[in-house]
């Protein structure tokens, strides 16, 4: 029963839906460190936040996207087209490279938003078609072969840190609060909240939904687009595999945050809390010594248990 | 034909707009069978190689096995569900088919179609009975699944499949590729199943509006675990014919099967959100991405500028047949 009216009960719910992704992110804190005696370590939960500022980013673009009822699924190829070309432009200095990064992203983003719009292609559709042309692009301009990228400034984007927080975790938390505010002070996004509950009914109601789906595909291209400079920055390296499977993690940890995969429903701090979780299981998993190849088996028992845990904390 | 026309124009009480108004009546129908021709009339202008019949049933093999796989995701996607664990199923099961094969061949079999619906089972309880939502739980079996294929073989090939379980796999029957013919057949039984039976229309229900099934009486649950039991089963078949093909037992198989999987069912014209689509419409849809692999490598087009060329067509495709509303 979303409805886009914001009224205390709506705002209690989606409170309560939030707070589910919380509460198990808290539990597997606790049990966390109790396991390891270095996971509670500042060193190491600074490392869980390098790590987790990849999927975090463009998660905040999925979140948006999902909360219309689409989805985008280029991301990934999108985080490797931008990694390739700026290995390829290194020559023109970190400023001009990360500007043409991101304006490429923007592009196939909006693209993306055109299809969908313009188009009336289902979201899953168009972005698969594009995910598909994407990495074909990165392809064919790198050769296939990876290129290596010798840019200081760009490197110390990647290994940096700033009030000893490394630079990626505070793009990522920067990034955050504006898509936070964005979903919940401004228009657009209410808009976004109006579409997935309802599309016509938002339609009826004076919002211009082509143009609100034109952005929110043009912002989760830009935001996945910035994930891929994270990536040149952190690797070194441009390659047309970089992001392979990074719609499958985005998308869960959206998933994990509560956000509704029919729209309406969800918030941009459900899906840092997902993506923490998603983290935080990688990181317990290698600090215990567990072998990787049971690694995969856990994460998949324990993501069922947090969602189970999950939804009996949100009814 | 004309009558036809006619009769439909007076159904919608539209007046007669002639060749238009028909053209776009056959497109909302057909669509998806208009592009497939137009692919197929392309490719065959394109290569002179590509009708002959060698050629068609190297098309069709090479499409069987994410095939077969897609038909049982179709059951699944109309009920308003979606299954990313089959590649995982094909990995599992190729692993577990190369290290028991001196039980023999159908005793092979068994266990492959039993670890494929086991795993859909455990699908399907977790979404009916536990509620946890389709693409969150099947990712988690996704994990899950390869995460027991690494454990079991330890990341390392297994060999020694023997001739009769190849022969199953890679072997031809009356000059027609095996995996060709179990994926016709397969096609065949899941058409008559969601036109002709119960079961199917329970699952076209489902999908359409779950409390007004509930309501009519639709065990809801029973159907949902049904569909992933059926989309674990087809997978773990597609994984035995994938071991056989392949001679080896590896984690590594099935890599990305869902995405195509899914999109054969998408663009076959099967909604997402479910209740409307199309058993045949799968089949057409993974026929257009085989006919479009294969005529990128008749044409001889360098292998990194293939992906690319392959997402533009399907774009084309899927542009051409998208729905007028």
């Amino acid at each position: 029963m979303a409805l886009i009216a914001v009224g205390p009960i709506a705002h209690a719910r989606s409170f309560l839906f939030r707070a589910g992704a919380f509460v198990a992110l808290a539990l597997l804190l606790v049990v966390a460190s109790l396991i390891s005696p270095t996971f509670a370590t500042p060193t190491n939960l600074l490392n869980v936040l390098r790590q987790m500022a990849i999927t975090g980013v463009i998660g905040i673009g999925m979140t948006m996207v999902i909360l219309t009822g689409g989805i985008d699924l280029s991301v990934g190829s999108i985080v490797a087209l931008v990694s390739v070309l700026v290995a390829g432009f290194q020559g023109h200095g970190t400023v001009v490279v990360v500007f043409l990064g991101l304006l490429s992203a923007t592009v196939v983003g909006a693209i993306n938003g055109a299809g969908v719009v313009i188009g009336r292609l289902q979201p899953f559709i168009m972005t698969l078609g594009m995910m598909t042309v994407t990495r074909g692009l990165a392809f064919m301009y790198s050769g296939g072969k990876p290129m290596e990228i010798l840019l200081p400034g760009l490197d110390a984007v990647g290994s940096r840190a700033i009030l000893s927080i490394p630079i990626p975790g505070l793009v990522f938390a920067v990034l955050l609060v504006l898509g936070g505010w964005l979903l919940t002070a401004v228009p657009f996004g209410r808009y976004l909240y109006a579409i997935g509950s309802h599309e016509e009914a938002a339609r009826l109601s004076g919002v211009k939904v082509g143009m609100q789906l034109l952005a929110v595909y043009t912002l989760c291209g830009l935001l996945s687009g910035v994930a891929g400079v994270l990536f040149a920055a952190q690797q070194s390296v441009g390659m047309a595999l970089a992001g392979t499977g990074y719609e499958l993690n985005a998308i869960a940890a959206v998933v994990l945050g509560g956000t509704s995969l029919f729209g309406g429903e969800g918030s941009v701090w459900g899906t840092a809390a997902g993506a923490a979780i998603i983290a935080i299981l990688g990181n317990i998993m290698n600090l215990s010594g567990i072998n990787p190849f049971t690694q995969d088996f856990l994460k998949g028992i324990i993501i069922v248990f947090a969602v189970v845990l999950q939804r009996s904390f949100s009814r | 034909m004309k009558e036809n026309v006619l009769a439909s124009e007076t159904q919608t009480g539209a007046p007669a707009f002639g060749r238009g108004r028909s053209w776009a009546q056959v497109m909302e129908r057909y669509g998806i069978l208009v592009v497939f021709m137009l692919l197929v009339a392309a490719s065959a202008l394109l290569s002179p190689v590509f009708l002959r019949p060698a050629n068609i049933l190297n098309v069709l093999r090479q499409i069987s096995i994410t095939g077969v796989i897609a038909l049982g995701m179709t059951f699944v996607i109309l009920t308003a569900g979606i299954d990313l664990s089959v590649g995982s199923v094909v990995a599992l099961v190729t692993v577990l088919a190369a290290s028991f094969q001196r039980l023999g061949l159908v005793p092979v079999l068994l266990l492959g179609l039993a670890v494929g619906s086991a795993m859909g089972l455990i699908n399907g309880v977790g979404i009916a009975m536990g509620r946890i939502s389709p693409l969150i739980m099947t990712l988690a079996m996704m994990y899950m699944g390869r995460g027991l294929a690494f454990m079991y073989s330890g990341g390392l090939p297994i060999y020694g499949i023997r001739p009769a379980f190849i022969q199953f796999g890679n072997g031809f029957t009356v000059g027609i590729p095996n995996s060709v013919l179990y994926f016709v057949v397969l096609l065949i039984l899941s058409i008559a199943v969601l036109r002709f039976t119960a079961f199917g229309r329970f699952v076209l229900a489902v999908g359409s509006n779950e409390e007004a099934a509930r309501l009519a009486g639709v065990r809801v649950s029973r159907v949902k675990v049904q569909v992933y039991v059926l989309s674990g089963l087809f997978s773990g078949f597609a994984g035995l014919v994938y071991a056989g093909q392949l001679g080896i037992g590896v984690a590594l198989a099935g890599l990305g099967y869902e995405l195509s999987a899914i999109a054969a069912v998408v663009i076959g014209g099967t909604s997402l959100f479910g209740g409307q689509g199309s058993v045949f419409g799968t089949f057409l849809g993974a026929a257009i991405v085989g006919v479009t692999n294969n005529l990128l490598n008749l044409m001889g087009i360098d292998p990194l500028v293939q992906d690319f060329m392959k997402g533009l067509i399907i774009l084309a495709a899927v542009l051409i047949n998208r729905r007028r509303t």
